[in-house]
């Protein structure tokens, strides 16, 4: 084994490369953390390598096991009923179940306890199966692998949940972490490793942590044998980046930084293998104190339907009361006189000595009665419904993702037609919208863009000025609309971009996309990974012929010297692999291999590449002696490296942010500084990170001279090591030459700026939230179309000087006064219209998220039109989405694809979560995962928009119809002295929501649809129905509650005044209970189900057999039962073929009744239809005369109407783009 | 899930390299399928005026003769109504041809009422085994000794009680008491070895008694009794008369007024009737019709006076809603 390792090591000296860090001491001043072990908060004691002493207090600590389960066997039954009890229906049905065994219940008990139990089972049911896929997932985490120090110096595998804290573990290359670490060694021999942070804040990019010098040489088995310490530190805690502790270790003391902590949940990258010692397990890890207890939910039509309830609720109270009081005032006035009753003997249901008992026991067994009022079977049939929608949403092939073969996946049904309501987007950043992948898109080299001139938006704006001119062209109209064209024209040929699309037509753009080699492509597929770069100019050799190629040499030296990365060798193709900090430099080096500058490989002190020589245009090999390298950070914003050639000659080849390049310019070195700027604005427009590449030519004496003060300012220690560097840095990083710029894109994942474009014309709004950087969350920004050239960026940010304070109020002060300085400009600038957008970054935000700030911060972020937050921890995500969701009342999504999102994704009102290729953390915690973002587009605007129309008429019509039936109940008892007796036989009200009326409401809540798909997704207007929730709103449901009210009245009055007191039937027959009952009944089947045939607007087959099915069904019911023996059917004996049947007044009365019920909702359908047709109705019409195919031109022009006015995404740059060109044609003009 | 990589690396490597596996994967694919995919053939009926205009024409046409069948059925039954007392003597006012009913027909009984429904036992109606079933009687069940009250129950033992006799002329007149029960009550729901016992034996009298010889299928007037009234108005079949009477017959009936109605304040009426294809004389069915039949003629050319003189032509962009709130939208005209 040590000799394995020791080979290794020889290998990759990757980690020497980083000069300043690698030397850097490691904390300046560690005292005052001394003092606080021991204190509250700062008590954890750890015993390396002596797992055994936490096995007893009072250092024991929970073992690595963690649970995300909800319940275990023991608490199921008690929580998950508690969990449906607390919901006020199902108590409701609870207490009635429980009264229906008395002698108080007007029906069978079972009609009553059946429900219930279907209701509450199925959703415990659905509790069960959930929690026990999340108990599968913890199972599988809980038993992978990893190699544990026995004593010994052995290691065998041990299970992640059996670890305990003080542990010695060893983590090989591409394994997680199973808990927090302590790093104690590495497989390099400076204890250097490097961590994907992915899980944990979504970076990408490595981190390096780096091990005490002290325990440098714990690197090999043996060594481990007999090392013990001592860990005094912090108590475990959610925040990712502090970490205060000290290690106690051959009788010294060592502070301890988060460069020697190694998290549980990120993944251990370019290093063979660590040694580790567990600080904190299962439980305590900062990942699993990051996450937030995943909360159920539910949306927002459900919580409205719970006050729906609340009101029939008050309702039947209130009918209720009236029958207890009505029976009290009976009985106690002159119901003693009805001698038939025999009063006297004393049923208290009925004495007429205690009227208020009597009245309260009605009371109670009224509000059994009308229970009918809150339909328990609404629950049931809306679960029902939304299992059904979900699987169809789940078998939608439009959202099938043929690479990963995965397709949408509705995870939980509770949130279908919240869908359908979506107004903001919160949305992370890598693996969502982005591939986390760097592609080399486009260059500027000595003030010549190359890559590709002609971008989408212009192609997309010539091609609409184009039609437009054809439009006015034929348009005889207007009388100069012919001139005003040829104007139009002439000025296309004016501007440069356009010239060749506006000129040809719509062929040469055909052209122009196709065949040109110079226009990049940014939807198709590059061949070579991280290169898709098209232009013949530079990558057929052919520019070696051009008059600057000493700039563009040195251009590619720049790309193939200044950079960190490290080649491997690879396959038979010859070409190389390369591995880098970062993903840009990444793409740098294909790049530069591709141009012909191919770096080979690189020892601690020479880098070798193999050039093309433009002198003689063949290939050489050259060494160059890497002298100094000056590294990249956040706040230089630029790196250098100093190398001399062979001939000697030191060259400090420098790239960077553009802003810090081009002030440290040469005065000589402008030559190509405004071509260069241009193109910089181009390219970041689109969405490119750019970075300016420049050189300087060093005189040895120059550099000896720096160097000696370089050197002695790495040497020093103490804090002023940083200004010192800073300082000589400075001293050499000028009087620069400009060579040009590159630009690489972050590689957007497929269709991702169509999607925000449409969701954005569908009065969406966008959050990017994500914890990268913010010129790479900018980049994105400008990629998305989130920002665009137009816009106004507020930057919010703390200052540096204010940051490195740390005062509380400071800070809050700061941000203060910029949120004012934004708004004022806001203000000022509102009339013009103008677009603003908010970039705020982490640290700004955790301050701006304190309660007395936070006002002000939503104040204008809501007010910006794209709001994007950079550096944020996966808590502030989650506290933000929470924020969001609290200040603006909308209703929030937020998207993401790694466990980093988890907290917003269960914060949110959906979740959804990208089943694409990383981690599964988010897509476990999501409501909905999708395998690639564009998907979201059909997923709202189809699904959610069906769902949530369909979710809302299918409940306003339940309550509708449970209303008319219990209504009637009431009605009647008016007839009976309130004596609780009903109308109808059990066995019809029970089957009532059960068959008779069940499957039509359910065909109407899975398959109804206002508008094809192709319609939804052609008008994304008519989103926003469900975003101002017209379609169930308290007009809406009042009007439904009064319509029931009404029809119940109609259908019961009328049957009492056909059908009594005279003979119904030729016969001489009077008709009884029995009768009368049945033929209400027979009215109040026909009119609820041809009602929902009224509300239906799109009928298969399945609707057609659902709702005459269900009448036929009734009939039926009829037949069948009244064949049964009397003993089974009681009154309902031979009813309907005897009796009722055979009578013509029968089916004249259910006619009569049917068409005076449905008369109302008639009229006010045809009225409003009529004078105040919605979105949806006028696009039915179009759609029924065909308008759409043979008025094309007007369908299209009214789809490009519906879209709401945005300033973000695609089409509204190319719009702002027309009326730029606009603008400068009435220019022009005047 | 990969044991190596753990829950992080569980995606893209696997299927690829295995064929089978990627089969199996793509055997995910949701599979085409008119209804998954919600593309079933659909009818989607639009409101056009024209449909409006013609189904209430349609509704109208269709309503108003029915409406009118129906009076006139209604009208052509000949119905004479008296409050009850010891003797009445009245003419007939139109010619009945036969049968007429004869109903008694009581005001403010609450038949329907909740203990009074209860107040039955059709099992001991049914059969004579089931005799001692009485648990739903109370306060009617047993007598002082324990014997099963037949009939039991409340309805049965407040039968009514007033007889009528009709003569014409001095001449007196039969009232048949066939077919006045359903027949499914006689056949079925009272049994044919089902006597009445114990009937009215205790301290409280409460209507008619019965003859206990008579088999509770052949006890017509209880029948009818037993079928509860929806209503607290209601008629109850007495008999019929099968003869003709002729116009401005002097019909004589005496009563036998027995059945107390005083205390609840009740009032009962003695109801003769002839019937038609639509049953008693009702004319509210008929002038339902012909009022809604009307109201939809109204309605029809109400729709289209509005269609003519403000027609919204179907699928008229301008009443989208953009167009018609059309601020803030860009137009490139």
């Amino acid at each position: 084994m040590g000799e394995l390792s020791g080979r290794k090591k020889g290998k990759l000296r990757w980690s020497k490369l980083y000069s300043f860090s690698c030397l850097r001491p490691s904390i300046s001043d560690p005292s005052p953390v001394q003092k606080l072990f021991g204190q509250p908060g700062f008590s954890r004691v750890v015993f390396c390598n002596e797992s055994q002493l936490h096995k007893i207090k009072p250092y024991k600590y929970p073992n690595n096991y963690i649970s995300t389960t909800k319940y275990n066997f023991v608490t199921f039954l008690p929580k998950a009923l508690f969990e449906q009890f607390r919901r006020v229906a199902n108590l409701y049905f609870l207490l009635a179940a429980a009264l229906s065994i008395t002698s108080l219940a007007p029906f069978n008990p079972v009609s009553l306890i059946a429900p219930l139990v279907f209701v509450v089972g199925i959703s415990m049911l659905k509790e069960a199966v959930e929690d026990w896929h999340r108990f599968l997932q913890d199972l599988n985490v809980n038993s992978r692998n990893v190699k544990a120090h026995t004593g010994n110096g052995t290691f065998i595998n041990k299970q992640w949940q059996s670890l305990c804290v003080g542990d010695v573990i060893k983590v090989h290359k591409n394994e997680y972490f199973p808990s927090d670490l302590l790093l104690l060694s590495s497989s390099y021999e400076d204890g250097l490793c490097y961590v994907e942070t992915m899980n944990l804040d979504g970076e990408t990019n490595l981190k390096a942590k780096r091990c005490l010098e002290a325990t440098l040489g714990l690197d090999e088995e043996p060594e481990l044998k007999n090392f013990t310490a001592t860990i005094r530190c912090e108590d475990p805690n959610p925040s990712l980046y502090t970490f205060v502790g000290n290690l106690e270790f051959d009788n010294k003391s060592y502070p301890l930084s988060p460069a020697q902590v190694l998290l549980r949940d990120s993944k251990l990258r370019n290093t063979d293998y660590i040694y580790g010692v567990v600080i904190f397990s299962g439980p305590d890890t900062k990942v699993v104190r990051n996450s937030t207890i995943s909360p159920s939910k539910r949306s927002q039509i459900e919580r409205k339907m719970d006050h729906v309830i609340y009101l029939l609720f008050s309702m039947l109270v209130l009918i209720s009361l009236v029958t207890a009081m009505g029976c009290a005032l009976v009985v106690k006035s002159d119901m003693v006189n009805w001698w038939y009753l025999r009063l006297q003997e004393g049923d208290p249901f009925f004495s007429p000595s205690k009227p208020f008992v009597s009245g309260f026991l009605q009371f109670i067994r009224a509000l059994i009665l009308y229970g009918y009022l809150i339909p328990i079977s609404l629950y049931v049939s809306i679960e029902l419904v939304k299992v059904l929608q979900a699987t169809l949403i789940n078998k939608d092939i439009e959202m099938y993702d043929e690479v990963t073969c995965k397709s949408v996946e509705a995870r939980t049904s509770n949130l279908n037609e919240e869908l359908g309501q979506v107004e903001m987007i919160l949305s992370d950043k890598t693996g969502t919208l982005t591939c986390n992948q760097m592609e080399f898109r486009k260059c500027s080299i000595a003030g010549i863009s190359y890559g590709g001139d002609v971008n989408e938006v212009d192609l997309a704006a010539s091609k609409r000025i184009n039609a437009d001119m054809e439009r006015y062209q034929f348009s005889f109209a207007r009388s100069d609309s012919i001139t005003e064209s040829f104007e139009m024209l002439e000025f296309s040929v004016a501007d440069i971009s356009i010239q060749k699309a506006a000129l040809g037509g719509k062929e040469d753009i055909d052209n122009l996309l196709t065949g040109n080699s110079r226009i990049s492509h940014a939807g198709k597929e590059s061949v070579i990974k991280g290169f898709n770069f098209k232009d013949d100019r530079l990558t057929g050799k052919s520019w070696i012929w051009t008059s600057n190629s000493y700039d563009m040499t040195m251009f590619f030296r720049v790309m193939a010297l200044c950079h960190t990365g490290i080649p491997i060798e690879e396959d038979q193709t010859g070409k190389l692999k390369y591995e880098a900090e970062s993903p840009e430099e990444v793409a740098f080096l294909i790049a530069s291999q591709e141009f012909g500058f191919k770096f080979l490989r690189r020892t601690q002190s020479v880098m070798v590449l193999k050039e093309l020589d433009p002198s003689s245009g063949f290939e050489v090999e050259r060494e160059y002696k890497l002298l100094n390298l000056l590294e990249f950070s956040s706040s230089r914003k630029r790196m250098s490296v100093i190398v001399s050639n062979d001939d000697g000659q030191i060259f400090l080849l420098c790239k960077g942010a553009d802003s810090i390049i081009l002030d440290r310019l040469d005065d000589h070195g402008r030559s190509y500084q405004q071509a260069t700027s241009s193109h910089l604005s181009d390219y970041a427009e689109d969405g490119l990170r750019t970075l300016v590449f420049a050189y300087r030519k060093l005189e040895v004496a120059e550099y000896e001279n720096w160097n000696s003060i370089f050197t002695r300012a790495k040497t020093t220690v103490g804090p002023k090591r940083d200004e010192l560097l800073e300082s000589a840095s400075e001293m050499i990083e000028k009087d620069l030459i400009l060579l040009g710029a590159a630009a690489v894109e972050d590689k957007l994942q497929k269709g991702v700026p169509e999607c925000i474009d449409k969701l954005a014309q569908a009065g969406l709004k966008f959050w990017l939230l994500t914890g990268d950087k913010k010129e790479t969350a900018v980049n994105i920004g400008f990629a998305c179309s989130l920002l665009g050239h137009n816009m106004r960026q507020f930057h919010l940010s703390l200052s540096k000087e204010v940051e490195n304070s740390n005062q509380v109020q400071a800070m809050k002060d700061d941000i203060l006064h910029q949120i004012e300085s934004f708004s004022l400009a806001m203000s000022e600038e509102r009339s013009k219209n103008a677009p603003f957008a908010l970039i705020v970054d982490g640290k700004a935000l955790e301050i701006a998220l304190r309660s007395d700030v936070k006002n002000h911060f939503f104040c204008l972020a809501v007010n910006c039109i794209s709001v994007i937050c950079c550096r944020v921890s996966p808590k502030q995500k989650a506290l933000i989405t929470r924020s969001v969701k609290a200040y603006t009342g909308r209703i929030t999504l937020a998207i993401g694809d790694g466990a980093n999102d988890v907290g917003m994704i269960q914060e949110a009102d959906i979740g959804v979560g990208i089943s694409g290729m990383e981690g599964m953390q988010a897509v476990m915690a999501s409501d909905f995962s999708l395998p690639q973002f564009h998907f979201l587009e059909r997923l709202l605007l189809v699904h959610g928009h069906w769902c949530y129309k369909r979710i809302s008429k299918m409940i306003l019509y339940f309550v509708y119809k449970n209303i008319l039936l219990g209504l009637t109940l009431f009605y009647y008892e008016l007839y009976t002295a309130f004596s609780g007796e009903v109308l109808y036989d059990d066995w019809y009200m029970v089957l009532f929501n059960v068959m008779l009326t069940s499957l039509p409401v359910i065909s109407l809540g899975v398959l109804e649809q206002d508008v094809s798909s192709e319609v939804c997704l052609q008008f994304p207007a008519l989103y926003q129905q469900g975003q101002r929730n017209i379609h169930f709103s308290w007009v809406r449901i009042i009007g439904w509650i009064l319509n029931g009210v009404v029809t119940s009245l109609v259908i019961l009055t009328m049957n009492i005044r056909i059908l009594s007191p005279t003979a119904f039937r030729e016969e001489g027959d009077v008709a009884d209970m029995a009768h009368l009952g049945a033929i209400t009944y027979t009215c109040v089947i026909w009119t609820v189900n041809c009602q929902i045939a009224l509300i239906i607007s799109h009928f298969t087959w399945i609707q057609h057999v659902f709702i005459w099915g269900s009448i036929l069904s009734w009939y039926i019911l009829l037949l069948i039962y009244g064949a049964l023996p009397p003993s089974y059917s009681n009154r309902a004996f031979h009813l309907l073929v005897e009796a009722i049947g055979p009578a013509p007044k029968y089916w004249m009365v259910t006619l009569l009744v049917v068409v005076v019920s449905l008369l109302p909702y008639i009229i006010h359908l045809v009225i409003q239809r009529t004078f105040y047709p919605m979105d949806d109705h006028v696009i039915q019409e179009m759609k029924h005369f065909r308008k759409d195919i043979m008025d094309n031109a007007m369908w299209l022009r009214e789809q490009n109407n519906s879209k709401t006015t945005t300033h973000v995404g695609f089409s509204a740059r190319v719009e702002a783009k027309i009326s730029r060109l606009k603008q400068q044609l009435h220019h022009k003009k005047a | 899930m990969d044991p190596n990589g753990g829950s992080s690396s569980a995606g893209a490597a696997d299927g690829a390299s295995d064929p089978a596996a990627a089969r199996r994967r793509h055997s995910k694919k949701p599979k085409y399928s008119r209804f998954t995919q919600q593309e079933l053939p659909a009818c989607k009926p639009i409101l056009t005026p024209g449909w409006v205009i013609s189904s209430f024409i349609f509704v109208g046409i269709i309503f108003i003769p029915i409406g009118l069948a129906s009076l006139f059925a209604s009208e052509r039954v000949v119905e004479i109504v008296h409050a009850m007392t010891r003797t009445v003597t009245f003419l007939v006012p139109k010619q009945m041809k036969s049968p007429v009913y004869i109903y008694y027909q009581l005001d403010n009984f609450y038949q329907n009422h909740r203990r009074y429904v209860k107040g039955r036992s059709d099992k001991q109606l049914r059969s004579r085994a089931s005799e001692n079933d009485t648990s739903s009687c109370d306060p009617e069940d047993v007598t002082s000794n324990k014997s099963a009250i037949v009939p039991c129950g409340l309805i049965a033992w407040s039968l009514f009680n007033d007889t009528y006799g009709f003569s014409v002329n001095n001449t007196l007149l039969g009232v048949s008491k066939k077919n006045i029960a359903w027949k499914s009550d006689q056949q079925h729901k009272f049994g044919s070895d089902v006597y009445p016992k114990n009937f009215q034996s205790g301290g409280l009298i409460g209507g008619a008694k019965l003859n206990s010889s008579i088999p509770l299928s052949q006890q017509v007037d209880l029948i009818v009794w037993m079928r509860t009234a929806a209503l607290p108005t209601f008629r109850k079949l007495y008999g019929k008369i099968e003869v003709d009477l002729e116009a401005n017959t002097e019909l004589t009936v005496v009563i036998e007024n027995n059945y107390n109605t005083y205390s609840f304040g009740g009032k009962k009426k003695l109801v003769l009737s002839t019937t038609s294809w639509i049953g008693g004389k009702n004319d509210f069915l008929g002038i339902a019709y012909i009022t809604l039949g009307g109201l939809s003629l109204f309605l029809a050319i109400s729709f289209l006076l509005i269609y003519i003189i403000k027609p919204r032509p179907l699928g008229d962009p301008t009443f989208l809603s953009w167009n018609r709130n059309p601020a803030g939208h860009f137009n490139f005209n």
